[in-house]
C-alpha cells in the first residue's frame, strides 16, 4: 500500500503548512453521510472512521482539487437518485467547510436497499 | 459477469445505482399488489426476485430500464387487472423511488394458483416478518 498520502492546504510557506489525511477527508465524508436522511451504511450499522473508511470513501486528489467516491444503501422508501444527489451536496459542504479544499465531484454508488424490516436504522 | 449498473450524471458529480437496488424496489412493488403470488412454491417473491431469478429482469438502458416480470396469480382474481396493477406499482416505485426512467413493463403470467394454496404462502411470508406497508 502507498504511503499515507496528505493534503496541504492554506497557509504559505512562512506560516508553516497544514496537512490533511485521507482518511480524515473520508471520515468526514461518512460522518456527513449519517447526517443525510435515507442513507444507510451499505454494511453494518455506522460508517467506519479512520482508515475502515477507505473501504467505503475514496478519496483522490488532482491538482489540490478533491474527488470523492462513497458507496452507501438507501433505506427504502427514499427516493434513490434525490437521496443521493443530498448526499453529494452535504459532502461537498462538510468537506469543503472542514478542510478548506475544493471538492470538484462526489461520486456516490449505491449498493442496495435497506428495507425497515431488515435493520433498524440510525435516525438523525 | 460484472453486476450492471445505473450511471446518472448528476452536476456534483456521478451517481450510481447497483441492478439490485432497483430489483428490490421493483419487487417490493410487486409484493404489495394484491393477487399476485411468487411463481414457486416457498419463499417470498422477494426472495425470487432478488435472487436475480426469472420472476424479474430489469434491462438497462441510458437513463432509462426496461422490465420484464413473470407472475402467478390467484384464482379468483382477474388476472388482466392483477397484471396491469403490477405494470403500474412497478412502473410508479422505479420511477417515484428509484428515479429512473422505466419504458416498457412487460408482465407475463405464467400460472393460476388456487386461493387455498394461496393462503398457505401468505402465512408464510407473515412469520417471516412482512410488512403490511
Amino acid at each position: 500500500m502507498a504511503k499515507e498520502e496528505e493534503f496541504v492546504s492554506g497557509l504559505g510557506p512562512e506560516e508553516g503548512k497544514v496537512s490533511i489525511s485521507r482518511d480524515v477527508i473520508a471520515t468526514i465524508a461518512g460522518l456527513a453521510a449519517t447526517e443525510v436522511e435515507g442513507i444507510a451504511p451499505p454494511k453494518g450499522e455506522s460508517f467506519p472512521r479512520g482508515e475502515a473508511a477507505r473501504k467505503l470513501v475514496e478519496v483522490q486528489l488532482a491538482e489540490g482539487r478533491v474527488r470523492i467516491a462513497i458507496k452507501v444503501a438507501v433505506a427504502y422508501g427514499h427516493p434513490v437518485s434525490e437521496v443521493a444527489q443530498k448526499l453529494q451536496e452535504r459532502i461537498k459542504e462538510e468537506v469543503e467547510k472542514m478542510t478548506a479544499l475544493p471538492v470538484d465531484a462526489v461520486d456516490v454508488e449505491v449498493t442496495r436497499v435497506v428495507f425497515p424490516e431488515e435493520e433498524p436504522l440510525e435516525e438523525v | 459477469m460484472a453486476e450492471q449498473r445505473l450511471v446518472l450524471e448528476r452536476p456534483l458529480g456521478r451517481v450510481t445505482v447497483h441492478l439490485g437496488v432497483l430489483e428490490a424496489i421493483a419487487a417490493r412493488a410487486v409484493e404489495k399488489v394484491e393477487g399476485v403470488r411468487p411463481l414457486r412454491l416457498g419463499g417470498g417473491l422477494k426472495n425470487i426476485f432478488t435472487g436475480a431469478e426469472e420472476g424479474l429482469l430489469i434491462n438497462l438502458g441510458d437513463e432509462q430500464v426496461d422490465v420484464e416480470l413473470r407472475i402467478a396469480v390467484v384464482l379468483g382474481y382477474p388476472v388482466h387487472e392483477v397484471a396491469q396493477g403490477v405494470q403500474q406499482a412497478v412502473r410508479e416505485d422505479l420511477e417515484g423511488l428509484a428515479g429512473v426512467k422505466v419504458g416498457r413493463t412487460d408482465v407475463f403470467v405464467k400460472q393460476v394458483i388456487p386461493p387455498q394454496e394461496a393462503l398457505v404462502l401468505e402465512e408464510e411470508s407473515e412469520e417471516g416478518g412482512e410488512n403490511n406497508g
